[in-house]
């Protein structure tokens, strides 16, 4: 291939996903710093490969690349929950601005998950995944990935409150 | 409690509302330019010879017969390096000591493997130094950490699709963070190897205007600008293209191919330039599937 071909099938490709990227790298770790960190990393991979790798896979192929250096960087780190909005009685600290802070309750909620756990709830509730697709994404067996879903669900349907709880607490 | 409709509202609120600083394609460039240039200086891409016989996983080459139709036997013992080879290997610890990314295959001293005790191991030796194919009983996502040493390294294997008595080989990544070894598994780029088959080697060429064959026999054998390199490939039908490289990726080249009775054959003419004398001649063979099967050989280019 080209060099400038290349260049610039890469760069098409750079521009159309590197948002969404960043947003998934963003709920993967809850740091929209770190994420746009993990989102370079990734692209960067993406690019080394694109020789070998076909454009339809390079999304699938960045976010499992996102997905395992945020496990790698698990492996080696003393990970701590930062719930920084969570008081000791359970109750949420919110600001005014509730919208503003939701991404962070939410990304906090997530961040109690497992990192395939997590990424299989925002690629199936934010970039609307079939679990299929999901399985296909995160090179998984589809049963997994339903089972995934299911724990997962069902651990922060108890951790993310509901916007009746966040009005009441205001 | 939540519903997951709610939840699922909330999820999608979240990523429209969150800060997300905008990584420009320029700054992306700025940031990843030195690992590029790294990059096309080792690429995947790689070389190798005539008359190689093996049973090599996904592949066989079954070419016996040089160009000039002489029976070539297989060199014996392990020809096989990628990436570093010789006194670099002292580099190669101190970059990942002093936490560089490195993206190489490793080399085990017999003293290092005693320290790896425990691992299944499947150990070859070239030139008194052991090379060490570590099988990994995890998924290709999965990371082995192992602890680097000063006169350690690792070359792991991992199996993509597990198989009893199947062992693969791929490039990693080391990363040395906190005492720990980290390595990144590039499964697309695969190695197949095995164990009770016979180790390819000989690499051999070719050059009609030289009137030049190599000794087949010999372990590094000598290439020359202008020798064709040639290999028979099979089954055909998975094979998708294949590359011809020496130096790590300093002389690149897809391959011309052909069918044959035995096989598809691949070649292709060295036109190198700046290539060290000991170097690794590679070859890659990309797959229909999107998989590549890479091997390697020690040779002497001379230029």
């Amino acid at each position: 291939m080209a060099r400038r071909s290349r260049d610039t099938a890469f760069r098409e490709f750079f521009e159309a996903e590197v948002g969404r990227l960043q947003r998934f790298a963003t709920f993967m770790c809850g740091d929209p710093d770190l994420a746009l960190d993990l989102t370079q990393e990734a692209l960067t991979r993406v690019y080394k490969r694109w020789a070998w790798v076909r454009e339809a896979e390079a999304a699938v192929y960045a976010r499992r690349t996102i997905v395992n250096l945020l496990r790698d960087r698990h492996r080696r780190e003393q990970v701590r929950r930062e719930r920084a909005h969570l008081e000791a009685d359970g109750t949420y600290e919110t600001s005014r601005a509730a919208h503003v802070d939701d991404w962070i309750v939410v990304c906090d909620a997530l961040k109690s998950l497992s990192a395939i756990r997590r990424a299989t709830i925002v690629l199936r509730f934010y970039e609307d995944m079939t679990e299929q697709e999901i399985a296909d994404a995160l090179d998984r067996p589809l049963g997994t990935v339903k089972s995934d879903l299911h724990r997962a669900l069902r651990e922060l349907r108890l951790t993310v409150p509901t916007d009746r709880f966040l009005e009441e607490t205001t | 409690m939540i519903t997951e409709s709610e939840l699922a509202e909330r999820i999608r609120c979240a990523g429209d509302t969150m800060p997300s600083p905008t990584l420009s394609y320029e700054s992306f460039v700025a940031e990843a330019r030195p690992q590029r240039r790294w990059f096309f200086l080792r690429t995947t891409a790689i070389a190798i010879s005539l008359g190689v016989v093996a049973t090599v996983g996904v592949f066989q080459i079954v070419d016996t017969r040089d160009s000039s139709g002489r029976v070539v036997h297989p060199v014996t013992g392990p020809a096989l390096t990628v990436g570093r080879i010789g006194p670099v290997f002292d580099d190669f610890v101190a970059d990942v000591r002093a936490g560089r990314a490195v993206e190489t295959w490793g080399m085990l001293t017999p003293r290092a493997q005693d320290e790896l005790g425990g691992l299944e191991q499947w150990e070859r030796r070239l030139d008194g130094v052991a090379y060490l194919f570590t099988w990994i009983e995890r998924t290709p996502t999965e990371i082995a950490v192992t602890p680097l040493t000063a006169d350690t390294a690792v070359v792991v294997a991992a199996e993509e699709e597990p198989r009893e008595g199947r062992w693969l080989l791929t490039t990693v990544p080391v990363r040395e963070v906190s005492g720990d070894v980290l390595i990144d598994l590039d499964v697309r780029r695969i190695v197949s190897i095995e164990p009770e088959a016979p180790i390819f080697g000989a690499a051999a060429s070719c050059s009609p205007e030289a009137d030049r064959c190599p000794d087949l026999e010999d372990a590094r054998p000598s290439i020359v600008n202008g020798d064709t390199l040639s290999a028979v490939v099979y089954p055909e039908e998975k094979v998708k293209t294949v590359w011809f490289s020496l130096g790590n990726g300093g002389w690149l080249s897809e391959a011309e191919l052909a069918p044959t009775e035995q096989g598809l054959r691949a070649s292709a003419t060295v036109e190198a330039r700046g290539i060290a004398k000991e170097t690794v001649m590679l070859i890659a063979i990309e797959r229909h599937d999107g998989g590549i099967d890479t091997y390697g050989y020690r040779v002497i280019f001379e230029e």
